[in-house]
């Protein structure tokens, strides 16, 4: 699983859920906050159509978040492999530090098959669950417009 | 991670961004930067220094590093905390981070040219932020100008000429002209392009002192 893939389904999963997942794996380690967590903003791009060119479509709230263990194992090895970052939409900096403290531990090579077979793959179906149920609903109240033809 | 941003971000770099402003205002008393993170062991500049990197930069901030200070990951580190960008073309530099040796031009084709802004926009130009091995009062060389009732002594060092040499040219291309930080350790001192430098041997000093 790719990074970017996994801080798609944590930045999606409301905090609770994630929260809750989170302590059931039992992965507590010492860490600390180097950056953040702060609120800022961020300019949302698109283009229209996916192809055109890109337009700034406005400005949302952005929440971030580094942190870094501090046991001994992250302490002996390289800085870059024990630092985590985390990015969630809106205003929720415990959201943004669950985050990254996932995505730090989600580097280390003995945490990292717990962590995708035990919190994002479910987190995932969860998701992938919930978007098909909306789907459905908003299905079923799918309005087809057509025109009579009108007879002679 | 091994450098550390501020604590408390908004009220550590008010406070020393205050501090920064009286040193600015009266050029040549100093002041003690306190109660900030430590630089890693490694790095070759001081607490003073960094804790001015992190008040005075941002996003817009484009920052030159010379090479002798190029060290511990001082570049990544100073982008990480602040989103300040690199740059390197000293010309293009909002503040640069230079020794005297830089300003020499030690080690390099030529020393660096940094910009001076225009006569219309004197804004736009550097400022220095040095590292100093040595920062005192009572030296070689005398301040005096805006903010100075009389004179004002520094001491920066044996290879402080350079540095001393290059502000005093400031006064021939007013308004334009560099504006220069001077750091050492945990003190700070600053040294605007309206001051007056002149070398001042210990003798004539106090032949300048008694009228």
């Amino acid at each position: 699983m790719t990074s970017a893939r996994r801080q798609r389904i944590l930045a999606l999963t409301p905090r609770e859920r994630l929260t809750e997942h989170w302590a059931r794996l039992g992965i507590t380690p010492d860490y600390r906050c180097v950056r953040g967590p702060e609120v800022g903003m961020a300019m949302v791009r698109g283009r229209m159509g996916g192809t055109g060119n890109a337009f700034n479509l406005g400005e949302m709230t952005l929440t971030r978040a580094s942190v870094q263990l501090t046991d001994d194992d992250s302490a002996a090895g390289d800085a870059k492999l024990s630092l985590g970052h985390g990015w969630v939409k809106g205003r929720d900096p415990r959201h943004a530090e669950l985050i990254a403290l996932v995505d730090a531990c989600a580097k280390r090579r003995d945490w990292q098959a717990a962590i995708e077979e035990g919190l994002v793959a479910p987190l995932e179906q969860a998701l992938d669950a919930e978007r098909d149920e909306n789907a459905r609903s908003a299905a079923a109240t799918r309005v087809d417009f057509f025109t009579m033809v009108r007879g002679e | 991670m091994r450098w550390n941003a501020f604590d408390t971000p908004v009220h550590d770099s008010q406070r020393v961004y205050r501090q920064l402003l009286a040193a600015m205002a009266e050029p040549g008393t100093f002041a003690e930067v306190e109660g900030v993170p430590l630089p890693p062991p490694e790095a070759a500049i001081g607490v003073a220094c960094w804790a001015t990197l992190l008040s005075l930069c941002d996003l817009d901030t484009r920052v030159w590093v010379a090479p002798e200070l190029d060290a511990a990951g001082i570049n990544e580190a100073l982008t990480f905390h602040t989103g300040a960008r690199h740059t390197q073309c000293p010309d293009e530099a909002d503040f640069a981070l230079v020794t005297p040796a830089t300003l020499a031009g030690q080690g390099m084709a030529e020393p660096p040219a940094f910009q001076e802004g225009s006569d219309s926009y004197p804004d736009r130009s550097t400022t220095l932020v040095v590292v100093l091995d040595r920062l005192a009062s009572a030296g070689s060389w005398t301040l005096s100008g805006p903010g100075i009732p009389g004179h004002r002594q520094l001491n920066v060092g044996p290879g402080g000429e350079a540095l001393m040499t290059r502000l005093a040219a400031n006064r021939t291309r007013f308004p334009r002209g560099l504006d220069a930080i001077l750091t050492c350790g945990t003190r700070l001192a600053a040294v605007p392009r309206s001051t007056r430098i002149t070398r001042c041997a210990s003798e004539e000093v106090d032949a300048c002192m008694s009228p």
